[in-house]
């Protein structure tokens, strides 16, 4: 299809240059863009540029303004939500407001930014299928940012905007619920993390292997498998026994990517207001190491 | 079947030299950036040199708390740069002057009460002093005495140093004694040391200045200085049943929302683990952080210890350092606040004070000590292992 | 077999085996066997075998549930007065040790059997290189980091949740391991491999099937350049595959291999940022 008829001038219009960068020759495409702006676009930059302004006033006001602390600290700056008293209320600016406006906005950000790339999937005659994937993550962003706070009365659930912030906030949430290595849904978001992380390489690793037989053109292999397909297929049946079809590993990749998602957000929704404390959940169900027995109790 | 050795369209057999090249430098860019970076980081690390003082070995499980060591105190201040200091060739001479005149001591109010009789003799209260005061405080005797007159109170640093050794015996007595501990672990006992670290006014700015040379980028090592008493430390006292909760951080079902009590926590245990030199685990079970105990059944003496300092740093913010004269305007506090003083205030990087000293001579309790605290602070109760 | 799959088979038994010097060059049902299946299946089995015998047999958790043993049990470390040397007993930790010894060869020959199976259909080395990294990450951290360190007792207990809390206490003796640079490179490209996964999966589903609709490469080509700027091609995205993923775990073995060797301390590593001279002297 021609794609060209589906931009009129104006704002929907891309942009209509694109370069090459010759060191990715070998690697992947030396083309950069054209890219597309359209109106979620713009939306979207538009309400990201609010979201690093507020971050950008909140570290400048932690570091006076002064441009060589800001270099000195930047790793450690954060603009942190308001303190529990506050609530679900709006906080004055300096004590938690700048995060509540930049959370506000990044939310925006990812939403234009979901909607824009729905819009470009069906424009370019594709399923949209990748904003549904996106979906998952957006699912795990909310939780950690939206539903758990709401579901606590508390925006000092979330974390902080900044490198430090966030990093604290991972450490100090386990923390609080009680080591999250103990948490059945965290268990099976990393399993799908990790697995995520093996199955791109066997994935990636099989292709490369066999793109002297062309299999990398994958959707001319699912409509016809030929010669790569085949020696892709039996590498995998001959060491494990089974195989996936060309079609059928992408929805393994989609699949175990977006089971860490949602089990991941799942894990934090119910952290709090279902299980308090996973540690404890752990030693109900009586999979501690030592077992029951040897469940540390509380003095 | 196709002939898999034929030759086939593509970018494999379709590279080019330049694309060769680029792959070639990629590949080596890659690992050039690995192996920086990792250079980097030993480098860095070497560079610095000081690390936090490790405790025995330090894998998990197998800490060995009762044979915990002492470092000794002088070499401790060698370390840090500091000359330990002498006695004034005027004092000495003084002292060779009064201790003539007066063989049996006057006016001592507090060492004889505490330590025995032996104090009343001159000879053996000067020992005292200049073993442990002297270097403790990094002071001469013209310090706290008149040279003239070593019974003489004019000076007001010898009242205060009267105040502060019956603080020193009551809390030793009250929360050093009864320390949880295992099966043969010393008990060391307070001297002036133990928090002047020698130096007499250690609450300035200037030092101050000084120990904030380590504030770590990462937040993990706080400024030595840093101090987590505030108003719900200081009033967090033991329920009936003798648990207390200084910090609010595990939750349970009615625990308020907000990650900050965890981030204060966080803090102060931060705070611990610059102030004592060991890693988490040194008290902690990693697994759960509230326990006391590995599963496996080992007990976490450290964790009990902590909890029992904690309510001793209750105490001496509470009830002793607002009854001791207020600071000069040299110190960091205004004069009319309260300084807080926090675990590396003895600690100093190591696990046992290094101002301590070994328990050569009991410390008698006294029952009308001269300074009595404002308030009871109730000592933690630790369930500790049958043994 | 698959309906192809018998050609192909004949065309492997004329490949010179050098991997498994002609060994064994069978297959069981689906399994190709060689020389490195049978080490690997018997390794495997002895080593498996230790571990079901000792966690879930033996009941240590005294619950009287297999499963809960499963899940809760361990084979814990060697003491670390054992040092580097062989354990006698099995309290002194000598099941740990058989079961790292099987484990290591096991995964040893798993990844030589991929070498075998490769070359018998004349394909590149990809799977069995992708295979040694995270087998390099076993090693490091079970052999490698022990002997830096001089005891066998700094590797992890055999055990689901056990190996857990080993985990959190690592991370915990190094103060904070999110500073630790290499750990937090593997981070981002942990969750890269994840995002890149997602992507590419859903990708190719989003263009599947839709050939009588003149869809091809070059619709997601513009999908990509629309939305994004940059469409890294077909072959590119399995390179970018390879290379996030491999790179993932060959970094995480640094960030392990370092700590404890090199670094007491990751939060306090950082400080040499505050003390460049730079800004030292602003007094603040």
């Amino acid at each position: 299809m021609e794609a060209e008829a589906l931009y009129p001038e104006g704002i929907e219009r891309r942009a209509k240059k694109s370069f090459h960068i010759r060191a990715l020759q070998g690697f992947g495409d030396t083309q950069i863009g054209p890219i597309y702006l359209g109106i979620w676009g713009l939306l979207a930059i538009g309400s990201f540029a609010i979201t690093v302004l507020m971050i950008f006033i909140g570290y400048g006001l932690q570091v006076g303004w002064n441009p060589i602390r800001f270099m000195r600290e930047f790793a450690v700056l954060g603009v942190e939500p308001p303190a529990p008293s506050y609530g679900l209320q709006f906080a004055p600016l300096a004590q938690g407001g700048f995060w509540q406006i930049a959370t506000l906005f990044l939310t925006l950000t990812l939403v234009f930014w979901t909607i824009r790339i729905w819009s470009r999937a069906t424009a370019n005659g594709v399923r949209p299928l990748l904003p549904i994937a996106f979906g998952a993550a957006l699912f795990l962003f909310s939780a950690i940012y939206i539903i758990h706070p709401i579901s606590m009365g508390s925006w000092n659930e979330a974390p902080g905007h900044g490198l430090r912030a966030q990093l604290v906030w991972a450490n100090n949430f386990s923390i609080k619920y009680g080591n999250f290595y103990y948490n059945p849904f965290h268990m099976v978001s990393i399993f799908g993390l990790l697995g995520s992380t093996v199955l791109l390489a066997m994935h990636g690793a099989t292709i490369l292997a066999t793109v002297q037989y062309q299999s990398h053109r994958e959707l001319d292999e699912i409509e016809d498998s030929t010669e790569g397909t085949h020696r892709a297929q039996l590498i995998w049946r001959w060491i494990m026994g089974f195989n996936a079809t060309p079609h059928s590993i992408h929805v393994w990749a989609l699949g175990l990517a977006t089971l860490a998602a949602v089990a991941g957000g799942i894990g934090v929704i119910t952290s709090g207001p279902a299980e308090p404390n996973w540690y404890l959940w752990a030693c109900r169900a009586g999979i501690t190491p030592g077992g029951i027995a040897a469940c540390v109790p509380l003095p | 079947m196709r002939n898999v050795h034929e030759t086939v369209d593509g970018p494999i057999a379709g590279y080019n030299d330049r694309q060769r090249q680029i792959l070639r430098g990629e590949l080596v860019g890659l690992i050039a950036f690995t192996v920086m970076a990792l250079v980097g980081v030993i480098v860095i690390s070497v560079w610095q040199g000081e690390t936090r003082a490790t405790e025995g070995f330090r894998a998990e499980y197998e800490y060995n708390y009762a044979g915990v060591q002492k470092v000794n105190f002088l070499q401790y201040l060698t370390s840090k740069n500091i000359t330990p200091t002498q006695i004034s060739p005027e004092a000495a001479a003084a002292y060779g002057v009064w201790a003539g005149a007066n063989p049996k001591t006057k006016n001592v109010q507090v060492l004889t009460k505490y330590l025995g009789a032996k104090y009343e003799d001159t000879a053996a209260i000067f020992g005292y002093m200049s073993q442990y005061v002297t270097t403790g405080l990094g002071q001469s005797c013209e310090y706290c005495h008149n040279l003239a007159d070593f019974s003489s109170d004019e000076k007001p640093t010898k009242l205060n140093a009267r105040n502060m050794f019956v603080m020193m015996f009551e809390v030793q007595n009250k929360w050093v004694e009864s320390i949880p501990r295992p099966e043969g672990q010393v008990i060391y006992q307070l001297q002036c040391a133990s928090c002047h670290n020698g130096v007499a006014k250690f609450w300035n700015k200037d030092l101050k200045a000084k120990s904030q040379e380590s504030f770590g980028v990462a937040g993990g090592g706080m400024p030595y200085d840093y101090t987590f008493a505030d108003e719900r430390f200081l009033g967090s006292l033991p329920d009936a049943d003798g648990r207390v909760n200084y910090f609010q951080v595990i939750a349970d079902r009615t625990t308020p929302p907000g990650l900050n009590d965890t981030a204060r926590n966080q803090n102060a245990m931060y705070h611990m683990n610059t102030a004592l030199g060991v890693g988490c685990d040194f008290c902690h079970y990693g697994g759960y952080f509230r326990s006391y105990s590995l599963p496996d059944g080992t007990y976490k003496y450290p964790k009990a210890q902590a909890r029992h300092m904690l309510g001793m740093l209750q105490d001496l913010t509470v009830n002793w350092l607002p009854q001791l004269p207020p600071l000069d305007a040299n110190s960091v506090a205004a004069p009319d606040q309260a300084v807080a003083p926090n675990c590396y205030m003895c600690h100093r990087g190591y696990v046992v004070p290094p101002g301590d000293i070994a328990p050569t001579e009991p410390i008698q309790k006294v029952a009308a000590p001269l300074l009595a605290p404002l308030q009871d602070i109730p000592i933690p109760i630790s369930v500790l292992p049958k043994p | 077999m698959l309906s192809y799959e018998a050609d192909y088979r004949r065309e492997a038994m004329g490949v010179p085996a050098r991997a498994s010097f002609g060994l064994f060059k069978t297959w069981i049902g689906r399994f190709y066997l060689g020389l490195w299946g049978i080490v690997g299946v018997l390794m495997g089995t002895i080593g498996s075998a230790v571990w079901l015998w000792q966690v879930v047999i033996l009941d240590p958790t005294q619950t009287g549930n297999p499963l809960r043993n499963f899940v809760a049990g361990q084979i814990p470390v060697p003491k670390a007065s054992l040092g580097m040397g062989i354990a006698t007993t099995g309290a002194d930790g000598l099941w740990w040790q058989v079961v790292v010894f099987c484990a290591t060869i096991t995964f040893l020959a798993w990844m030589l059997r991929q070498v075998d199976i490769s070359r018998q259909l004349k394909m590149r080395y990809h799977v069995p290189v992708a295979y040694a990294a995270v087998l390099s990450s076993w090693v490091t951290i079970q052999i490698v980091r022990p002997a830096l360190l001089g005891h066998w007792a700094e590797g992890f207990p055999l055990g689901v949740l056990a190996h857990l809390d080993w985990l959190s206490a690592f991370g915990y003796r190094y103060y904070n391991f999110y500073y630790n640079p290499f750990h937090a490179l593997g981070v981002a490209l942990l969750f890269g491999s994840g995002f890149v996964l997602s992507l590419h999966g859903a990708t190719i589903l989003s263009a599947s099937g839709l050939r009588n609709k003149g869809v091809t490469e070059d619709n997601i080509n513009r999908f990509y350049w629309d939305f994004f700027g940059y469409s890294v091609g077909e072959i590119g995205v399995h390179r970018l595959a390879f290379l996030f993923s491999v790179l993932c775990v060959l970094l995480s073995n640094l960030c392990l291999v370092l700590s404890g060797t090199v670094v007491q301390d990751w939060s306090r590593f950082w400080d040499f940022w505050n003390k460049l001279p730079i800004w030292s002297g602003f007094g603040f």
